[in-house]
């Protein structure tokens, strides 16, 4: 099992005259399940993960010389399917083991999106009068690499092993398909703006040299 | 600073050949790798995007054991890296038409002189390092033109601008760990990680050139320099890196 990234926040804020107020909150966990075999002293094994990201942010604020109270949210929900290959040689020694490999792995986008929304609420009849909605929705990823890695492990009980990893290689990501972008603007429940943008990639490679990170548990049998 | 480059390498050379090396080897070394191409336009062509780069630091190394496997050596390398974006957009009546382009080159020089220490084991070369990288980088440069045709009135506006960036100088002291395998007889491909601190220094004058044409005269011509007294900052970092190497 892998924990190939974490990262999480959560936050809430206010003013102390109240006239601001927000909170976010996101938790972006990737964990993995792998299974390897040895085949003439080399380890062939292959990981797998799903992910999904929700990341969520809110904030209102106000003024005393405003007759409204804005509010404003915005979220980037992101899911993937994730599928590492690799090959290592490992060494043990007492209580510690030495992982050396090569890792492939290969995470394909499913959704990524931004919403944003915002709108103006009247603060003494609570009518919403101005409302704006914001969407873009990504086309098709495909990231994939080429890792070397070096794992180092300690014991922790009969065949259980904790460790951590890093992966030094080269990352590529492919957009395709197409990014379709929405606007849409409403005054007092009445659409007066509906605008609807389709970008279409007919090319879009990066790649760059990177560090890749991981805390691992594994058992040996 | 290109003889302070030339006079550290001819040292380092006359240290390598009147020592009495063990094992000596060559590695090819990318120490920074980052590329993208982009092509995207909207459905109705209204607008489209264009966007290169690529940016790759390769080195060349040659590395002297003097004895119990530790030794020294030295890297050099060069990159030339331009970024080019060209965006267009213009109304579906043909009346408005705009070209924005930017172009942002830069080069690197590139210097390391290492003491290293080696371990050997199964198919494996362990090396651990001291390295002290070097980058002077020079014709740091960014030009931004933004071309607009506005038909109905038959204008052409051409909005100019050109910053040239001081010279740049970056220098560390990171210890690097490098694992290597053994791929084909004296052959070896690995990574390297180096965990140190690095400090970037300009030095020198910012040039920012912006003119303003419209229908081929030139309205507004402005041109500002700002001279960098002191301006150093520095970091805790990492380093990446993949090496191919020759041993003899």
């Amino acid at each position: 099992m892998s924990l190939n990234s974490l990262l999480f926040f959560n936050q809430s804020v206010s003013s102390l005259d109240s006239t601001n107020f927000g909170n976010q909150k996101s938790i972006q966990l990737f964990p993995a399940f792998g299974y390897s075999k040895e085949l003439n002293r080399l380890w062939l094994g292959c990981e797998l993960a799903y992910k999904q990201v929700k990341y969520n942010v809110y904030s209102s604020s106000t003024a005393s010389v405003l007759p409204f109270v804005r509010t404003e949210t915005n979220s980037l929900p992101t899911t993937s399917i994730y599928f590492a290959p690799y090959l290592l040689r490992s060494f043990a020694s007492e209580n510690l083991r030495f992982n050396i490999g090569i890792e492939l792995p290969l995470e394909y986008f499913l959704k990524r999106e931004q919403i944003l929304n915002s709108w103006e609420t009247d603060k003494v009849s609570q009518n919403t009068y101005l409302e704006k909605k914001t969407q873009r929705l990504y086309p098709k990823i495909l990231n994939w690499a080429a890792y070397m890695q070096l794992g180092i492990y300690r014991k922790l009980y009969r065949g259980l092993y904790f460790g951590a990893e890093m992966g030094v290689g080269i990352t590529n990501e492919i957009y395709f398909g197409n990014r379709i972008d929405t606007y849409q603007e409403m005054e007092n429940g009445i659409t007066t703006i509906n605008r609807e943008t389709i970008i279409k990639y007919e090319r879009n490679i990066s790649g760059s040299l990177n560090f890749r990170p991981t805390l691992s548990l594994q058992y040996y049998w | 600073m290109k003889i302070r480059e030339l006079t550290l390498l001819l040292v380092l050379l006359v240290i390598f050949a009147s020592a009495q090396g063990q094992a000596n080897r060559i590695s090819l070394i990318i120490n920074s790798f980052n590329y993208q191409t982009e092509h995207a336009s909207s459905q109705d062509t209204l607008q489209t995007e264009k966007e290169t780069n690529l940016s790759v630091l390769p080195s060349i190394g040659y590395y002297r054991t003097l004895k119990s496997n530790t030794g020294i050596g030295c890297e050099i390398g060069f990159m030339h890296s331009t970024t080019k974006s060209t965006i267009t957009s213009k109304t579906l009546d043909n009346s408005y038409n705009e070209i924005q382009d930017r172009i942002s080159p830069y080069n690197i020089f590139y210097i390391c002189p290492t003491l290293f220490q080696n371990y050997y084991f199964s198919n494996f070369q362990f090396v651990t390092s001291l390295i002290f990288p070097i980058e002077y980088v020079t014709k740091h440069e960014f030009e931004f033109t933004r071309d607009i045709d506005i038909l109905t009135n038959g204008t052409n506006i051409i909005d100019y601008s050109k910053t040239i960036e001081p010279n740049n100088i970056k220098f560390g002291v990171y210890c690097n760990f490098n694992l290597n395998m053994n791929i084909y007889r004296k052959v070896y491909l690995g990574a390297q990680t180096a965990i140190g601190i690095d400090t970037d220094m300009r030095f020198g004058q910012r040039t920012n050139y912006k003119s303003v044409t419209e229908n081929g005269v030139v309205t507004t011509e402005e041109t500002a320099i700002t001279n960098f007294r002191r301006d150093s900052r520095g970091r805790l970092k990492f380093r990446p890196g993949i090496v191919l190497s020759y041993n003899f």
